[in-house]
């Protein structure tokens, strides 16, 4: 379904590149028509003028030098693809104060007369904007061509990104010791209780079943993630018993927000991996919003021997998010708890 | 319009960048052809036909329309001091062709300042 908003700023960019366009063709027409009868007031030619001002190399090399600045400063401030029209009116105001610049010094070397706007001011003025408009239109194509070589590494080293995480992703899952202990329970569960054998293949197919389905997806919504939360922390149950305890407290409202696939799942999976998980002392842990925020805690129980490299799952995630959402996640790692804020977008 | 439309093969959309100029290129030259001898000439329409190529260039490669001004200002400027000394050059040479020196030179300026167009506004290579 069409978006009315999105009409009407296509209409909007498509009246601002008419406006543009009009600009260029009256540049022309002007230039064909209206400037050869000031030039031939003057008794000169426009090649005449032209070469004289090309001769001149001191307010060539100034003229070049200020188109350059321009150039700099509107490229520094404002980036490409954000406001065509506004980066245009400020390079033909740049180029128009340059030009004037020029003309004047040109007329005051010239030592003729510097300040009179007779009909050989006007003519300086049109071969300095002439020439300035090529200088400052090569130079923003050079820019242009710099930003978009840019633009394609910066995507190259996104997906290589994306592609990086989905594998450790797909990796960590498929991981022998994670299948290798849920067929364990798997067995235990096929000869003590087959109807809840039955259950877990089906949650271990789900499992599956979404990492494979997030394969071509770079977002999936909160409502998603929860529900895989869910089955993935009923698999960890039948191996864990009650060792620890998942208490999902997610309003509705947010279930149509983002969030990075399996995002989630790394935490729960981190925190049982890094703490001591007993039925003595289970080990709770929290999934909440607060603050647009979606809020992974749990306590302190570490470990006496670290269980494989720590950091690495939340690096992953934490440039998903950079790349995705341009946000970082907060991680608060205090005495007793250990606590993970994962932005929520729309 | 799925012709015109950016597909996943490079090969394929520079392809379609050509055709795209070339279209352009014989409605230059058409244009040419029949406003040449008239009052009003033919500069303000081949201008306005480059302008088009050059927005439709951009359009076709999805690329910000910030060098439109660009683009435009160069293809038109040099379309106009191209056109008009190979216009010149090519009398000089074939008096005979009469009004079809001017079309040729009109179809080979637009397919070479697409060509340059086309070479800024294409996405690189992933």
């Amino acid at each position: 379904m069409d978006n009315p908003l999105e009409k009407k700023r296509n209409l909007v960019g498509f009246i601002e590149i008419f406006i543009i366009a009009a600009v260029v063709l009256l540049a022309r027409i002007l230039f064909e028509f209206d400037a050869p009868k000031v030039f031939s007031e003057g008794g000169v030619t426009f090649s005449a003028v032209l070469l004289k001002f090309l001769n001149n190399y001191s307010l060539v090399i100034l003229a070049v030098l200020l188109d350059l600045i321009l150039i700099y400063v509107i490229t520094r401030n404002l980036s490409y693809g954000v406001a065509p029209v506004k980066r245009t009116l400020m390079e033909f105001g740049g180029i128009a104060i340059i030009s004037i610049i020029i003309a004047f010094l040109q007329r005051i070397m010239m030592m003729n007369k510097p300040f009179a706007l007779d009909v050989y001011m006007l003519m300086s003025l049109i071969v300095a904007f002439f020439i300035n408009t090529i200088c400052v239109t090569l130079a923003d194509l050079i820019c242009y061509n710099r930003w978009k070589n840019r633009q394609a590494l910066d995507l190259a080293v996104k997906m290589r990104s994306q592609a990086n995480y989905k594998y450790q992703l797909l990796k960590n899952q498929l991981n022998p010791h994670f299948l290798f202990n849920s067929l364990n329970v798997l067995d235990y569960l096929i000869h003590t209780d087959q109807n809840r054998a039955s259950d877990y293949v089906k949650k271990m197919a789900n499992v599956y079943r979404y990492l494979l389905a997030m394969d071509d997806r770079t977002t999936a919504t909160l409502e998603e993630e929860m529900e895989f939360v869910k089955q993935y922390v009923d698999m960890m149950h039948e191996r864990f018993a009650s060792g620890f305890d998942v208490d999902i407290d997610v309003d509705r409202y947010y279930y149509h927000y983002k969030v990075v696939p399996c995002s989630v799942q790394t935490l729960i999976e981190n925190a049982v991996k890094h703490n001591v998980v007993s039925e003595k002392n289970p080990l709770p842990i929290s999934v909440s919003v607060k603050d647009d925020y979606l809020v992974v805690s749990n306590p302190l129980h570490p470990k006496i021997e670290s269980s494989g490299k720590s950091g690495k799952g939340l690096d992953n995630i934490n440039e998903q998010y950079r790349i995705l959402f341009n946000a970082d996640i907060i991680v608060e790692k205090g005495d007793a708890d250990f606590t993970v804020r994962l932005p929520l977008f729309r | 319009m799925y012709l015109f439309s950016l597909t996943m093969n490079n090969r394929l959309n520079t392809a379609k960048g050509f055709l795209i100029i070339l279209l352009f290129a014989l409605a230059h030259a058409v244009t040419c052809f029949l406003t040449h001898g008239t009052r009003l000439g033919d500069g303000i329409w081949l201008t306005i036909l480059t302008i088009a190529m050059v927005f439709c260039l951009i359009r076709f490669y999805h690329s910000p329309f910030d060098v439109f001004l660009g683009l435009a200002f160069m293809a038109v400027f040099a379309g106009y001091f191209l056109g008009s000394s190979g216009a010149r050059w090519m009398s000089c040479a074939k008096p005979g062709w009469g009004i079809w020196n001017n079309v040729i030179v009109t179809s080979v300026t637009t397919i070479l300042l697409g060509t340059a167009v086309l070479l800024v506004v294409q996405k690189k290579k992933r």
